[in-house]
Order: C-alpha cells, then structure tokens, then sequence
C-alpha cells in the first residue's frame, strides 16, 4: 500500500520534468545549429540518452524527495524498520538485471551510431589541414591552393587530412559536431559532410601552449559553383 | 615547530642552492631534480625522518610525544597523522579556491581582463592539479587515516613510521607547486601532456612534474598501508561480512592508488627524462611516440578519479544508516560493487582519448566497459534509496550533506554517460560540459563526500560537536552555490566553450557572468565552514564518545581517543548496522 | 556493530610487514611494467612511430653484451649468497649472515661498477640520447633513450638495495634472532626482487 502510494509523486516529477524540459530547451536548445550530415548521428545519439537520463534522475530524485516526506523520525529513539532480506534480494536482482541491460542498450546504440558518424572511406574532396602552434594552414591538393581560411562544398564528403608540425592540436566545429586530434607523427583522416552553406569557427580544442584560446581559423561552406570559382581565385 | 620550520628552511636552502650551483654545470633543469631529490632527503631527516628509521633498524617503537607541538612533528600515531592530512586538505583547497575565484574573475566578461593567456593557463593548471591534490588525499588521507584503524578495532596503522612519510611528502609538493608562477609559469593544464609537456625550458614545468611525483609516491605508501592494516590487524571476530562499508571504500580506493600510480609516475619520469636527459619517448621525429603518453597518463588517471569517489561512497553509505536508523540496505553487494568499480576502472581510459586517433576499433570495448561502471555505481544508490525507504531519518548535519552528495553526483555520474559515449564525445570532448561533468562528481561527489565524513566524524576528532545549524546553513549555500555555477557550463559547453581558453565569443557573457557570481556563494559557505570549526573549537559543547548513536567500533572509543585507541582489545560479536533490530 | 571487549580477545598483530612488502613489490613491478610496456610497444614496430618504422640498433652490441653477461653472473650468484645468508639468519647465526650479506653486498657493488664501464664505453662512443649521432639516427635515438632509462632505473633499485642491506647488516649485532630472522627475510624479498629486474632486462635489452 505504501509503494502504490508513491505512483502519484513519480508522476507530478514525470509532469514537472516535461514541463521544465519544453520551457528550458524550447527557449535555449541543447545543441548549436547542426550543419553536417554526421551531426544529425551525434544529435539523435545525444537525445536518446538525454532523454532516457532524465528519467533516471527524476526517479531517484523523486524517489529520495518522497522519503524525505514520508519517513521523519518524530521523536528520536524511534527506528526504522530492520529490512527484510527476502525482499531484499529480489528488489538487488531486478536493480542490477536492469541496469545492466539498459547500459548495454546504451552502449549498443551508441556503437550503431558512431558507425554511421566514422562512414566510409570514399570522398570526393581530399583537404589538408596542418596544424602547428599557434594556426591553422590548409592546402588542397586537387587545386594546389594554399590558405588559412578552411573552404568546404555543400554536400559533398570531404576526407580531412589532419597532420601536426609539433604538438598535438584538435580540430573542432561545433556545427559539425566533429572533433579529431592532430597529433605530430600522425596523418589522421577525418571524414566530413556539411550540409549548410555559411561561415563557421575553426576552433582548436586541445590545449597546445600558451596561446591555445586563439588558434581558431575560418570556414565557410560554399556551393558547388561558388567552391570551384574560389579554388581558381587567388587565396 | 622549530623542527619543522629547520626541516623546511634547510630543504630549501638545498634545493636553491643545489639547483643555482649545479646549474652552471649541468644545465638548471638536471640540477634542479638533483637538488631536489637531495633537500627532500635533508627535509625529512631534519624532520625526524632519520631518527625513525635509527629506531626501525633497531627494532624498536617508534617514540611518541605529547601537546599540539606533535602535530608539526614526523609524528606516527594515525590519528594525528590523519588530523595532518585533514588540516593541509583545507589549505589546498583554500589555494585552489583562491585560484577557482581569479579564474572566475578573468572569465566574468569577454576578453583578457586581468590576466595574459599564460597566467590564465598557469592558474588554471595550478586550481586543477591543487584540486585533485585536495580530492585524493581528503577522505582517504585525513578521515581514513584516523578512523579505519579504529573501525577495524587496531591501535594503529601497520606502518605507523611509513604512514608519518607518507603525509610529510606532501608538504615539498605544495611547495614546489606555489612557486610555478615565479619560475616560469604552466601552459600544459593538469594533465601534462606530452610533447607540449617535454617543450620549453621553464623551471616551472619541472616543479610541477616533481610536485605530482611526490604526491603519487606519497599515496602509494598511504595504499600499502592501508591494504597491510586492514589485511592484518582486523579486531578478533571481524570477518569479511563484518568489515565496516567506510573501510571496504578505503581497501577499494588504496588498491586503486597501489595498482596505478606507479604506472604514471613511470609516463611522468619519461617527462622528466625527455626534459633533462634530452631523451626521446614522446618525440616522434626521433622514434617516440606522442600518443604514449596519453595512455600511460589515464591508465592511472581515470582509477584516480575513483580514490577520489569510492571513499566517498563509503562515507555516505556509513552515514546514512546511522541516521535513517535502519540497517544499510544491501551491504554485501554494496561492498563488492566497490570493488567492482575497481576492478572496471582498470579498462576504460582510453574513454579519455576517444578523439585522439587512437585504433577506432578499440572505442567500442571502452565505450561499454564505461557504461558498465554505471551498474555497481548504480548498486551504490540503490543501497541508499533501500536504507531511506521506511527509514525513521533525523535529518542532523551529516545526513544533510549526505543526501546533498547523493542528488549532486546523480548530475555527475549521469553526465558521464554522454562523455562515454564516443559519438557524443566527438562533440563533448574538451569542452565546458566536460568540466561540468567532473565539478559535479569530484566536488558535488568527493567535496560533499569529504564533507559528510567530516561532520559526521568531527565529534570522534575533536570530542566536540560542530553547531548543526551553521553546518546546514553552509550545506544549502553551497550546493546552491555550486549548482548554480556549474549547471550552466554544461550549456556553455555543448555550444562551443572551449576548455582551457581565457577568451570566449562576447555572447556567452551573461552566462559568465552569471556562474562567475555564483562563485560567491561558494565561497561564502566556505567562510561560514572555516567559522564553524574555529568557533567549535573554541567553546563547542563536548560530544561524548556516541553523540550519533552509531554501533561502529571507531564509536567504542573515547573521544577523542587516546594513544592505542583502545583500553582492552576490542572483539566483535555482532552484524554491521544492526540498527531498529531490537535485541 | 557492537563490540564487546571480552577478556579472551586480544590484539591481532601477526605483523603485517611480509604483506606490505609484497605490496610495495607489486607497485614496484607496476613501475617497471610501464617501462617495459611503453619500451615494448614503441618497439614492436606500433604505427605510432615518426618515419613508420623504425629501425632499432640489431642485438648484442658486442663490448656491452659481454659486460652485461658479466653483470647477469653477479646478480644471480648475489641471489644465492642471499639465500645463504637468510638460512644462517634463520638457524640465528648472526656471523655466518653476516659474512653470507657482505659477500651479497661486494657482488651488487661489482654490478654497479661494470655497470658505470659500460656506460663510460657508450658515452665515449657517443651512444648517449641528445648526441649528433643519436640525433641523426631516430633507430638509435629511441633505443638509448630506453636503455638508459631502463638500466638507470634498475641501478637505482641496485643502490636501494643495497641500502636495506646495510641497514639489516648493522642492526645483524644488536637484535634478538627472530627479528634479525624476519628483517633479513624482507631484504633478501626484495634483493631477489631487483635480480629478477635485471634477468628479465638483459634479454630485452641486449639479445633482441
Ligand atoms: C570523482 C571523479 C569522477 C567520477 C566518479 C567520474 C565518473 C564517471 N566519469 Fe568522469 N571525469 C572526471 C571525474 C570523474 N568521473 C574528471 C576529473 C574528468 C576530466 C579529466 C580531464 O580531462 O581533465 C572526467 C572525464 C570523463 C570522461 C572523458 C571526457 C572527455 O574528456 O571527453 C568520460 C568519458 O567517458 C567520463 C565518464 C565517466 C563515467 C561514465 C563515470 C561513471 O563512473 C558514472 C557512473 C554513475 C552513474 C551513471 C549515476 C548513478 C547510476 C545510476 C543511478 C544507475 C542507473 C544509471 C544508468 C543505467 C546509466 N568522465
Ligand atoms: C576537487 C576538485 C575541484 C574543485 C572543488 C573545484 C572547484 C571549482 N572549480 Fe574547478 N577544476 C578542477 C577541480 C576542481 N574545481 C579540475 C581538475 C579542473 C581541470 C583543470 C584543467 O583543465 O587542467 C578544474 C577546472 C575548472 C575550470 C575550467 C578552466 C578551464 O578549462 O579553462 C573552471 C571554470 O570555471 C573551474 C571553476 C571552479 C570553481 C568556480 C570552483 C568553486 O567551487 C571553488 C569554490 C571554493 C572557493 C571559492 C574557495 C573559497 C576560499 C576563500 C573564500 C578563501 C581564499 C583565501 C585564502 C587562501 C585564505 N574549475
Ligand atoms: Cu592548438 Cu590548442
Ligand atoms: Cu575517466
């Protein structure tokens, strides 16, 4: 009779949640605007969890609120209740057989998507991008065009090549969801689809000396036509 | 005192002196870890070091003195040694506090401000690593030290002369950390990573390596100690089934500290060996390997972060059922699930590397090893929930801070799981959410952890009681405080705050601004803390040796107990936690 | 859990020390561990290395290869002088251990000095990390960089070893015999400890 009469608690905390979520997020999404074919994997692989994460935490949040209500000791020599194994031991199996399952369904959609973010091999543009402290240079073979400022073509699959001069560096566009180390003695290929046209930040994430915060560097997203004109321009 | 103000005076006259001199010879990098190993040698033997191992090798007891003076001495009883610990824990963590509030200050608005890059870098280095510093020796270092021995019933530490080492090791570290900014600054964030660690010819770098060696060296002896106490002096009719779940926590924790922090004191020697040997592990122009020292660094580095919670867990789970007046639900388990943790943290680091290039095929094992550290995790909370449900709670200071841990590393260990899981981490990866995760879990999970031991076990300490309204008070400032900060840097993170930049776009400001007041809070209930232990050590009512009413052997003791803990050897004749069975 | 202090209980101390030393061991074996498994994977050709692979100096580099033999007869026979000197310890002869630890320590002693021939002869020849011809030669680089660290290291355990001897070896006069049984035993635990370092070395370092 008591466990029943913890139902209605779970559901006003099921209620609120909602509610907080399309408050909170509809007005402050989660996530910067997606711009890369693989963003849309790392977005769906991120709302699975969120959403099945706030679960958890609204039951056991919910959970612990209800004891704080409804087991106060009133005068203090009173006990509780010395618990009773048998139940005990059925509630530690359901927990752990539970558990268990939901984090290897986890991991096995995690898995399925980070397959389908990595992709194959096959690209229609190779770039490179060197990086050394404290810039970004990028070189395209196909032109043999030299710059600073990362040019990318709308839709189709670039393999960026990614090497470092000294230490090791990392290539980051939130728009893209995608990050890759460049780490000296390494070529390390990335394999990049942006969908958007538009100008993005180049930013390096992985602390590289003392001006890290401003080895950052352009990108914009061009359409076919605009990309090969600015392959032929002076750079 | 004066003994250790000679100790430390003569140690430092060596190493400036040692690393001065040398240096015209041998460049000032070799002559600085030459000298170093030396004045640490004279350090401790100035400070009684030399006197204990005299007595050792001749077999006799240690000496042991008397009057506040022990506590600035290589003192060997546990529990000034754990008083020692408890004590600089609260320093450090003052510095890098300190260190948290100027780096708050410098990221309030866009821009630099106050400091250039270098400096930023270099406070941030120094709040992260003096950080974990506070977070691995606190609950292990001060609370374990003074209360396993006497919750397995000995009358001291198996190795009370290595125990006394072990703590004044730390002493040079802190040091040596405090004088990185005069000699040259930090630029490579807590972790160290090579090559950008091996670069540069700045005397700070160095420090900085010697500092984290002292440290790992320090917690290896705390390990062995620990394993040999409880594996050894446990009182007459203590069985496995009856160990205490704060001492199960500690066992966990030292395994940990014993199995890994060799292994990166061997990647941080590589360091110092590039450094000053002109060695090449981590080059790969001339053969090394960049990507080496990465796992090397987490093969330690992500257990660590579990002799940070594990002793937690067990403070928790020691108080809960004190206070719910009920016997710890699911025990058994609970106490094998901390060694599960153990056992798993051992196979996930590369979790740390997901975006390092490393074989891609290897993310899928280590993306769900680290998932499955959430099971015995989970076990921990079930074991909480189980012992508040149809609990009888008296809500007194502990409990509050312990059901204030609980709520905050639910945040914590939640938002690992996105970090665990490598396509989301491709985007999580060094970023703000990142920091959020582990402020959650090392300071809402360990700090709080720490905090709940303490004022659970401030009465056993001190034999005085702490006041339980300033304690609440402080409790809801800071985890109001806190969350405040932190919750908003996950945001932050997800869209684009890098981690370790000085600068940011101008519209993340408000946010800045916002966390970066809420910093003040923080600190608030850290003054009311520090206002607290000083007003109840001055005129705080006398606990009595059971004010909690708890049935762990540390509470047969008096209070605070006397040297050799207890008057007749203790035996134990009972199940842990038989609380609310009446007998 | 309630405790009561029966009059039958009593202190239980068996001394932990044969535990903690094998603890400390096992984090000693740890340390060298990631040595050996950093020198092992950088070696075995792993696609981490610069210029793909390197390659690494062949084995046995003559001179260097008959000392380091030289060194691997020391130890072991050091090991046996220690097994002997534990025995006497044991039977509570406290010259027969004497004699039996001095003749361990001379042995570890010669270890030390053929080991500092050794290193003069490399050092002369340039073979050292940060030479012109380490530096034009990544192969070499990179292997020097482990020897030395590896047989500094080693050293370093030789040294403390040593130490810990010296130490048992004055008390050997002043203790009762079951204590000078059980201090030597430790020494001697981790004398043996630091042979099995080196046998395990020599091959890596000299005959691959
Ligand atoms: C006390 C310290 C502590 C603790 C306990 C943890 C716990 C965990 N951490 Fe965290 N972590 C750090 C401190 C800590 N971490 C630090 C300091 C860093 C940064 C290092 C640096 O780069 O500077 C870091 C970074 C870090 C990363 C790397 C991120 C990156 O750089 O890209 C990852 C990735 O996997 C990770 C994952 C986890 C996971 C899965 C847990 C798990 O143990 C959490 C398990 C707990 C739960 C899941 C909640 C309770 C469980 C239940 C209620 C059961 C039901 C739940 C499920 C079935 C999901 N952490
Ligand atoms: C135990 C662990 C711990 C704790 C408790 C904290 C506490 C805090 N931390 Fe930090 N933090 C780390 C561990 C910890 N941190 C680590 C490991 C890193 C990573 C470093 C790296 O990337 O290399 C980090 C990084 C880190 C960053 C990211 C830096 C970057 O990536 O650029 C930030 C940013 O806001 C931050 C903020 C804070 C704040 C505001 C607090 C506050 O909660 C602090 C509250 C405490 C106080 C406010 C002290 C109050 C003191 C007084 C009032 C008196 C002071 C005066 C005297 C000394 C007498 N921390
Ligand atoms: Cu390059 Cu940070
Ligand atoms: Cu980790």
């Amino acid at each position: 009779m008591k466990n029943k009469s913890v139902i209605p608690f779970v559901a006003v905390a099921a209620a609120l949640i909602t509610w907080a979520y399309h408050a909170v997020f509809g007005r402050w999404p989660m996530m910067p605007a997606a711009a890369s074919a693989e963003a849309a994997f790392v977005d769906s692989a991120w709302n699975g969890l969120f959403a099945i994460e706030t679960a958890i935490y609204g039951l056991v949040v919910g959970f612990i609120l209800y004891c704080l209500v409804a087991f106060r000791a009133k005068s203090r020599d009173e006990q509780g209740d010395a618990s009773d194994r048998s139940r005990g031991r059925l509630v530690e199996a359901g927990w752990i057989l539970a558990s268990t399952i939901l984090t290897l369904a986890l991991a096995a959609f995690g898995a399925k998507e980070l397959r389908a973010v990595v992709g194959g091999t096959h690209a229609d543009h190779d770039v490179e991008v060197r990086a050394s402290q404290f810039s970004w240079e990028i070189y395209y073979p196909k032109y043999n065009q030299y710059g600073s400022k990362l040019f990318l073509e709308e839709g189709k699959r670039h393999r960026i090549i990614l090497t470092s001069k000294d230490v090791v560096h990392s290539f980051w566009v939130p728009e893209f969801r995608l990050k890759q180390d460049a780490v000296p003695g390494k070529v390390i290929h990335l394999m990049l689809t942006p969908t958007v046209k538009g100008e993005y930040t180049l930013l390096c994430s992985e602390l590289c000396g003392a001006d890290h915060t401003t080895m950052t560097s352009l990108v914009e997203v061009l359409d076919h036509e605009a990309f090969e004109e600015q392959m032929k321009a002076e750079f | 005192m004066t003994n250790l103000l000679a100790a430390l005076a003569s140690g430092i006259a060596v190493f400036a002196l040692g690393t001065f001199a040398l240096g015209r010879v041998l460049g000032p990098q070799p002559a600085a870890v030459l000298s170093y190993l030396v004045a640490l040698l004279v350090y401790l033997g100035v400070l009684g070091g030399w006197k204990a191992l005299v007595s050792w090798t001749r077999g006799e007891e240690p000496a042991e003195e008397h009057g506040w003076r022990r506590y600035f001495n290589f003192d060997v009883d546990h529990k000034v040694v754990g008083v020692q610990y408890i004590a600089a824990t609260l320093l450090v963590f003052l510095v890098g506090g300190l260190m948290a509030l100027i780096m708050r200050l410098e990221l309030a608005r866009h821009g630099l401000q106050y400091l250039t890059h270098v400096e930023y870098n270099t406070v941030m280095t120094l709040h992260g690593i003096s950080m974990t510093v506070v977070a691995l020796i606190a609950i292990v270092g001060g609370i374990g030290n003074f209360v396993v021995p006497l919750q397995v019933g000995a009358r001291d530490m198996a190795f009370p002369r290595m125990n006394a080492l072990s703590f004044w090791l730390l002493p040079p570290a802190v040091l040596l950390l405090l004088a990185t900014p005069f000699a040259g600054g930090l630029d490579f964030g807590w972790t160290a990573y090579a090559p950008l660690s091996t670069r540069g010819t700045a005397l700070g770098k160095l420090f900085f390596l010697l500092a984290f060696l002292s440290v790992g060296f320090s917690s290896i002896f705390g390990g062995v100690n620990f394993l040999a106490t409880v594996l050894t002096m446990r009182a007459k009719g203590m069985g496995w089934t009856r160990v205490p779940i704060f001492t199960w926590s500690v066992i966990a924790a030292s395994i940990i500290s014993l199995m890994g922090t060799s292994v990166v004191a061997s990647s941080l020697v590589m360091v110092v060996f590039d450094r000053i040997l002109h060695t090449t592990f981590f080059d790969p122009a001339l053969g090394g390997s960049a990507l080496l020292y990465q796992h090397l660094f987490w093969y330690y580095s992500h257990p660590a972060v579990y002799i940070m919670i594990l002793p937690a867990f067990g403070a928790i789970l020691e108080v809960i059922p004190v206070f719910a007046r009920k016997p710890l639900f699911a025990y058994p388990i609970a106490a094998v699930s901390l060694l599960a943790i153990t056992a798993l943290s051992f196979i996930v680091w590369a979790h740390h590397m997901f975006t390092s290039g490393m074989w891609g095929v290897l993310k899928i094992p280590f993306m769900v090893n680290t998932e499955l550290i959430s099971v015995p995790t989970g076990v921990v909370f079930l074991a909480v929930l189980g012992t508040l449900w149809r609990s009888k709670m008296r809500l007194d200071a502990p409990m509050v801070w312990a059901l204030a841990m609980v709520l905050n590393f639910l945040v914590g260990g939640l938002t690992g799981i996105p970090l665990a899981d490598a396509p989301t981490d491709l985007h999580l990866h060094d970023t703000w959410f990142v920091v959020a995760h582990f402020h959650f879990t090392i300071m809402g999970g360990a700090v709080f952890g720490f905090m709940t031991a303490f004022h659970h076990w401030y009465p056993k300490i001190t034999g005085r009681k702490l006041d339980d309204a300033l304690a609440k008070i402080q409790c809801a400032l800071m985890f109001v405080g806190f969350n405040a900060v932190f919750i908003p840097l996950f945001w932050l993170g997800t869209h684009g705050m890098r981690r370790r930049v000085a600068d940011f776009p101008e519209w993340m400001d408000p946010v800045q601004t916002f966390a970066s007041s809420a910093t003040l809070i923080v600190a608030a209930s850290v003054v009311v803390f520090l206002y607290n232990i000083i007003r109840s050590l001055k005129t705080g009512e006398v606990a009595g040796d059971n004010p909690w009413e708890a049935k762990t052997l540390e509470w047969k003791a008096p209070s605070p107990p006397p040297h050799g803990n207890f008057k007749t050897p203790p035996a134990v004749t009972e199940e842990p936690y038989g609380y609310g069975v009446r007998a | 859990m309630s405790a009561t202090t029966a009059q039958d209980a009593d202190w239980t101390e068996e001394d932990g020390g044969r535990v903690g030393l094998w603890l400390f061991i096992l984090s000693e074996i740890l340390l060298f561990g990631g040595f050996l498994a950093s020198y092992l994977s950088t070696r075995l050709g792993n696609a981490e290395c610069a210029l793909g692979v390197v390659s690494w100096p062949e084995a046995g580099h003559g001179a260097s290869l008959a000392l380091a033999t030289l060194n691997t007869v020391l130890l072991l026979t050091s090991s046996y002088t220690m097994v002997r000197a534990i025995s006497r310890a044991s039977r509570g002869d406290a010259d027969g251990f004497r004699a039996n630890l001095a003749a361990t320590m001379t042995l570890g002693l010669g270890f030390l000095a053929v080991k500092g021939v050794e290193y003069w002869l490399k050092v002369s020849h340039g073979w050292y990390p940060g030479s012109e011809f380490a530096r034009s030669n990544p192969g070499m680089s990179i292997f020097l960089s482990y020897y030395y660290l590896l047989t500094i290291f080693h050293g370093l355990h030789v040294i403390a070893g040593l130490v810990w001897n010296g130490a048992v070896y004055s008390a050997a006069g002043r203790l009762p015999a079951p204590q000078l049984a059980r201090k030597a035993e430790y020494a001697g635990l981790y004398w043996h400890f630091v042979d099995v370092v080196w046998v395990l070395l020599f091959p890596l370092l000299y005959l691959i």
